[in-house]
């Protein structure tokens, strides 16, 4: 066999020349090798810097061959949201951080959902619905509290299926002139086809325009990013202040928005990670990444991004944090970690509709964990008793 | 390497747009790297991200003459150290972990000029992909299985019906192959 010796115009004199079999290289990367074999290995690191050289090359293709392989996106994706909201986090301290969810709090008592018409110059004032047409203009806003969820119809037949938490507001006069809708926390829309009338969502950062179409927004006043997830049809994104570009978003599509850096731009994803992976990836590398405030994420999930309209719970490798978020929202909960790496669990799944009680026992039977209700309250513990046997099932 | 390059690698001025592409490129990158070392997803995930998280706050005064890359690598690795040795572990990994220490701080020096090398990566995957695409059949197969699902080899032999000594054989050939291929860019 070949061995770990390619360099050779870059040699060194002073270096010893060593080689090493090639098979043992690999079975110290692949984690294959015996205590005895890893020693081996070191003792050949130590026995000159080429060698280290080498040795990093290797580790260097072991690793950027298993990017090739990835679908990078979700778990980046994941991982820059906490970094987001870690970030975000530090820099409001000074502005007194609201509690998270004061907007809803007035709204708990309501079972189901609360119809407010409410007149106004107030909002004409404060709203972003404010246009030409002058005078006072009435508004209906729907809000479904946490622990709820709900659907309605709109004055044109556009059915919305709203998550809890969510709130949304449209004029009395929607659909005569234009369809407009402002919205916070999480719908999906199931819009009618109208193209003289354009369907408009408004976020207070993106504005989201259809023709006719379904999608789901996610835009939780408390959380730092609106993802905007194309089902069927064809959307466009612009941004509601500063630069007038457009995105057009295709089905399966999702585009990520971070709202704490306000500049407009695009990130293609770079690879399509499709059945045949090796040969599927495109041609073109796309072009320069100079906007990185928005992300485009291809061939997502809709399933699993819309499965909380059916009250399903799907996940798919999701850290415990960040369904923990999801339920509190749910059930009208609040969680607490005994731990905090226990928020680093994943778990992955899907869970009908079912009670909180049912939901935690799922996880607890697949994550070394164990939950104590209090009310309001859920606090997770570790288990100590399972977390052996657990870490020898996940590497 | 060309100019244009180290110039992008080099000199960055941090700004929130900037950010996202550097996380963008470099997280699984950087989980991927400190997990050769911790072995533990979970912990190489949070490594990184509070090597993240200190790029972030120090982006203000971060000097220059450092590429950002070479920073990152730097931070993850002295982190996997710092967790190797301090991690307390049972008797049967503790062999184990000694030998990942070892390798973490015998290298200390050369990852640093390693990374700071580094080609852009979609060049780098595209000689990675052409090269893997002209193995032959039972190679390219070793070596996907291994690298997509993190098999170990004694899974790969049994999927492919080949002994485990054939498995290891194609794998470092495959390696071997990448390695010649990427000689100039490593």
């Amino acid at each position: 066999m070949e061995s770990l010796r390619h360099k050779d115009r870059n040699k060194s004199f002073l270096e010893e020349i060593t080689t090493i079999d090639p098979a043992l290289i690999t079975r110290y990367l692949s984690g294959d090798a015996s205590i005895e074999e890893m020693n081996e290995v070191l003792s050949w690191l130590r026995k000159g810097k080429e060698n280290q050289t080498d040795f990093n090359s290797m580790k260097k293709i072991w690793i950027e061959s298993k990017v090739i392989l990835l679908n990078q996106c979700d778990k980046s994706e994941n991982a820059w949201e906490r970094l987001k909201y870690r970030t975000s986090y530090i820099q409001t301290e000074d502005n007194e951080l609201q509690p998270r969810r004061n907007i809803f709090i007035f709204y708990r008592v309501a079972a189901v959902m609360l119809i407010l018409v409410s007149i106004g110059f107030v909002l004409y004032f404060l709203n972003p619905f404010r246009k030409k047409s002058a005078g006072v203009m009435a508004y209906n806003e729907v809000v479904v509290p946490y622990g709820a969820k709900s659907i309605i119809t709109l004055p044109d037949g556009t059915k919305l299926w709203m998550n809890s938490g969510t709130k949304i507001r449209y004029a009395n006069n929607f659909g005569e002139i234009s369809r407009e809708v402002f919205m916070e926390g999480e719908a999906y829309f199931d819009v009618v086809k109208n193209p003289k009338k354009p369907f408009l969502v408004r976020t207070g950062y993106i504005n989201i325009k259809v023709l006719g179409t379904a999608f789901n927004v996610k835009s939780y006043p408390d959380e730092n990013f609106i993802e905007t997830t194309l089902d069927r049809g064809l959307i466009e994104i612009t941004k509601e202040k500063g630069s007038d570009s457009i995105i057009t978003i295709r089905p399966k599509e999702k585009i990520t928005y971070l709202k704490f850096s306000k500049q407009l731009s695009v990130v293609s994803q770079k690879k399509k990670v499709v059945e045949d992976r090796i040969e599927q990836v495109p041609d073109k590398i796309p072009a320069k990444k100079a906007q990185p405030e928005f992300q485009i994420c291809q061939y997502v999930n809709t399933e699993l991004i819309t499965s909380w309209k059916e009250g399903k719970l799907i996940f798919e490798r999701e850290r415990l944090e960040d369904i923990v978020k999801k339920l509190e929202r749910r059930y009208d909960v609040v969680f607490t970690f005994d731990k905090s790496e226990l928020k680093n669990y994943r778990f992955s799944g899907s869970l009908p509709e079912l009670t909180l009680q049912q939901v935690l026992e799922g996880i607890q039977l697949s994550a070394p964990i164990l939950y104590k209700i209090n009310k309001r309250e859920v606090v997770i513990n570790e288990n100590s008793m399972y977390k052996e046997s657990y870490k020898r099932w996940v590497k | 390497m060309s100019k244009k390059k180290e110039l992008q690698l080099k000199s960055f001025v941090i700004t929130e747009f900037t950010f996202k592409t550097i996380f963008s490129d470099y997280y699984i990158r950087l989980c991927l790297y400190a997990e050769t070392f911790v072995s533990n997803s979970s912990s190489a995930e949070d490594i990184v991200q509070d090597a993240f998280f200190r790029l972030w706050n120090k982006k203000d005064d971060l000097q220059i003459d450092v590429s950002i890359q070479a920073y990152l690598y730097r931070t993850v690795h002295n982190a996997c150290i710092h967790f190797l040795r301090h991690k307390k572990v049972s008797e049967k990994h503790g062999e184990y972990q000694k030998i990942k220490l070892q390798e973490a701080e015998l290298l200390y020096y050369s990852t640093l000029e390693t990374s700071s090398k580094a080609i852009l990566a979609e060049e780098l995957q595209h000689i990675i992909l052409d090269t893997v695409n002209s193995f032959p059949e039972k190679t390219k197969e070793a070596f996907l299985l291994s690298r997509e699902e993190d098999l170990k080899n004694q899974e790969i032999a049994e999927r492919l019906n080949l002994s485990i000594k054939a498995v290891e054989y194609h794998i470092s050939k495959a390696l071997l192959s990448l390695r010649k291929a990427l000689n100039d860019y490593l």
